[in-house]
């Protein structure tokens, strides 16, 4: 009981702070919960977010439903929800029944002008914190290329995708070209992440051109190889005959 | 009381159906106000003006917001938590399915995918963040000055911030004080 009390104040802090959705909610969530209280770790977070991104609902609400149920299960993600949601409730109420034109006050207007900066730079920050946890290859580094140019400049492009449909996308990708085979022994994959870390900051210093450039000429490389393969045997069966 | 309930239907609906955060809940949130006139478009257009200044998700705030209006204090409460319930029984249907699967080698390389695409987005989303505080592309493409695309007082603002948090570790709520603070002294919206 105690600890549900824990989880729904945590949320409710949260919840009060949490200026500007769902994406702004993680620094303050890698704060509280990852660095002080160590109830989840940075990789999980990330995953929570791209579930919320595609599941349905407020992503907010989502990763805390996600984060209550590992602390206390079913009860836990209602708790954690109901938290996240008690004080933007009451704000609400609050300025519908009295604060007509709240939003157009020029003192508030000016305050919130200074919180969009610092939530910018919370969110940068937590970026760059959260790198080197998922970009960690060449692979990840082209899909998170593609997918931050493509949604950074999507009201420019004439195309429009989905944030979901990304989601869903780069998990599929993920469960064909990712790391874990069967058979792997677990220090092989270790060195090959390490090499790869490497590669991947190379990468980044040169930018997203390299990366698709290296890309492609591997992609040829195995191409080139088939044929020759397929040359030999040929040359071979003509020898037999 | 039937309004009430109707409205609770709605908004669970909407919190079932869209997908991608609080934005995604504007397209249900317009055929609401054509369909039943609970609200209006103008109250719409103010919500999101009042989301982006107080705590919490559009979404959510528009359920509370609509539900006060037809039916006071118990109709902003049940909206929002009609809104809310959607995600929260998926999300545990989720979870308890994941729990289960956590240490297969498919989730893992699902999971491996996932994360890039969610720094992606979070990225994108500082981008747009951006937009609204430290970059002025309407300003820009006006005047076609350099200088005019960057609001200089939120720059210096982002770049002490950025060298405070590196240097001390405090709590992110008391950079956001700080920040508004600022803002009101040097007029960052209206100044």
């Amino acid at each position: 009981m105690k600890e549900l009390w824990d989880l729904y104040f945590t949320f409710l802090k949260i919840g009060a702070v949490n200026f500007g959705g769902g994406y702004a909610m993680l620094p303050l969530l890698e704060r509280d919960l990852v660095d002080d209280k160590k109830w989840v770790s940075q990789e999980e977070l990330l995953d929570y977010f791209a579930i919320g991104q595609c599941t349905p609902g407020v992503i907010a609400l989502n990763v805390s439903t996600f984060i209550g149920h590992k602390r206390k299960g079913i009860i836990g993600g209602i708790v954690a929800s109901l938290g996240f949601i008690s004080v933007p409730i009451w704000i609400i109420l609050v300025i519908a029944a009295v604060l007509t034109g709240f939003a157009d006050n020029p003192y508030v207007q000016d305050a919130f002008a200074g919180i969009r900066v610092c939530v910018f730079v919370l969110i940068i920050q937590a970026v760059l914190r959260l790198w080197k946890k998922s970009v960690v290859d060449w692979k990840t580094l082209v899909m998170y290329c593609f997918i931050f140019f493509i949604t950074v400049f999507s009201k420019v492009l004439p195309l429009h995708v989905s944030a979901a449909a990304f989601v869903i996308c780069a998990g599929v990708l993920g469960a064909f070209i990712g790391p874990n085979k069967a058979g792997n022994k677990r220090q092989a994959e270790m060195e090959q992440v390490s090499q790869q870390e490497v590669t991947a900051q190379e990468c980044q210093e040169q930018g997203n051109g390299h990366s698709s450039v290296v890309q492609k000429g591997r992609e040829q490389d195995a191409t080139v190889q088939e044929p020759d393969k397929q040359e030999m045997d040929e040359a071979e069966r003509r020898q037999d005959k | 009381m039937k309004t009430l309930i109707l409205m609770m239907l709605q908004f669970f609906k909407t919190g079932l159906f869209s997908v991608g955060g609080g934005l995604a809940t504007l397209p249900f949130l317009y055929e609401m106000s054509d369909q039943f006139g609970w609200f209006s478009h103008d109250d719409v257009a103010n919500m999101i003006a009042v989301s982006e200044s107080t705590p919490g998700a559009i979404g959510i705030n528009m359920a509370t917001y609509a539900g006060f209006k037809t039916s006071g204090i118990i109709g902003g409460i049940l909206s929002t938590i009609a809104l809310a319930a959607p995600s929260i029984i998926v999300i545990l249907i989720v979870a308890t399915i994941l729990e289960k699967f956590r240490k297969s080698k498919v989730v893992s390389n699902v999971f491996y995918g996932l994360r890039p695409a969610s720094i992606a987005m979070i990225s994108a989303a500082g981008i747009n963040v951006a937009k609204t505080s430290i970059i002025n592309v309407d300003a820009f493409s006006k005047s076609g000055l350099f200088s005019s695309l960057f609001s200089w007082k939120a720059v210096v603002l982002a770049v002490l911030l950025f060298l405070a948090q590196k240097k001390w570790n405090f709590h992110p709520f008391f950079f956001i004080a700080v920040s508004a603070v600022v803002g009101i002294v040097f007029r960052f919206a209206t100044g």
